[in-house]
């Protein structure tokens, strides 16, 4: 099962947080709250999340919700790999 | 020393960087450039490479690809065919000026370019490094066109990679993040398979993955495809690096032990083999 610290590892990387990123938690806003988080991030994000988990994510299965906190973004993936 | 200039091409002047060294010892290293905006992420890198290996006496030569960065022409017009040939007038070149040894080093899509000119021009060459490459040009470019896609999806708007196809089909070319995109090229790129490259067992083969955190693994695809070639005979020396995604991160980035390995493997080349 995919970990939270791994998704969390992979927002802090693409977003080029460092150890301004360690604290975030499910709960942490993502898109709209970070200023980082634009959709080269978007794209990046799901870019690494295909080339980890060798998973392909279709357009329809995303949404603005998908990436509004560290929480959503987890259970997408996890509902992905469950798929 | 960095020394700017143009090569002439039937289609336009493209813009070359040299990085020249003080004491050449006559091996000369071709960086091929990523796509689009992954290449203006990515000029850090390239020149910190370019700086190391002209400490040590190799001349490393970057090209801006037909309608891409200071070189001539638009993006819109840009096609694989004319790529290919501005690397083939680079190599004729660089051969003209005296080379001792020719080793390659592609960055994401530049490492797809990297086969095909080797074989379509028989050019002889000592190691290719590739960084981080892509294996599908096809997923290349479903990725560049999903940056419509989110900024759609951030103004609330239903674009797709399927749609965005279409349109293309239907209108020829599409602006995708500034970038004039044009069905030609996209053709170009969905044909381009690593896999399916030609891979000739004289050469040095290494690949170069990037991960984002320790707790990543090489991309399933990356090793399915090298244990694809070493069944067919060619090994290669795969080695993964911690660091950001230089080329496509907001900020730019550095990955500094893919630069001195890259480094040793060019200079060492020399008197080691």
């Amino acid at each position: 099962m995919v970990k939270l610290e791994q998704i969390r590892a992979i927002v802090i990387a693409v977003l080029g947080l460092g150890e301004d990123g360690i604290d975030l938690d499910e709960n942490s806003a993502l898109l709209g709250a970070i200023p980082e988080f634009d959709s080269m991030a978007v794209v990046s994000i799901l870019t690494t999340i295909e080339d980890q988990y060798d998973v392909f994510v279709e357009d329809d299965e995303i949404s603005a919700e998908t990436f509004e906190t560290l929480g959503t973004l987890h259970q997408f993936v996890i509902e992905k790999l469950a798929a | 020393m960095l020394q700017p200039h143009f090569l002439k091409t039937p289609q336009g002047n493209i813009f070359i960087q040299s990085f020249v060294p003080e004491n050449p010892n006559g091996d000369v290293v071709l960086f091929i450039p990523p796509f689009a905006e992954e290449m203006n992420k990515s000029r850090r890198m390239m020149a910190l490479l370019g700086r190391s290996l002209s400490t040590k006496g190799t001349l490393m030569v970057i090209p801006d690809l037909y309608g891409t960065g200071d070189s001539e022409g638009d993006f819109s017009d840009a096609n694989w065919t004319i790529w290919q040939n501005n690397l083939e007038l680079l190599v004729q070149k660089l051969q003209e000026d005296g080379v001792k040894t020719l080793s390659l080093v592609g960055l994401r899509m530049g490492c797809l370019l990297i086969n095909d000119i080797i074989s379509k021009y028989q050019i002889k060459v000592k190691d290719v490094i590739f960084w981080k490459p892509v294996t599908s040009g096809k997923q290349m470019i479903n990725q560049f066109l999903r940056l419509r896609v989110a900024n759609s999806m951030m103004d609330g708007l239903k674009e797709t990679t399927t749609s965005l196809r279409e349109k293309l089909a239907s209108e020829s070319e599409l602006e995708v993040a500034g970038y004039g995109l044009n069905a030609g090229l996209v053709s170009d790129l969905d044909e381009q398979v690593m896999a399916n490259k030609s891979f000739d067992d004289a050469i040095n083969w290494h690949w170069f993955e990037v991960l984002a955190a320790n707790s990543q693994s090489i991309p399933i695809a990356s090793t399915k495809l090298i244990e694809g070639l070493s069944g067919r005979g060619i090994k290669t020396n795969l080695q993964q690096f911690v660091g950001e995604n230089f080329w496509a991160n907001q900020e730019i980035a550095e990955v500094p032990e893919l630069i001195s390995a890259t480094s040793r493997i060019l200079c060492e080349a020399v008197d080691g083999r």
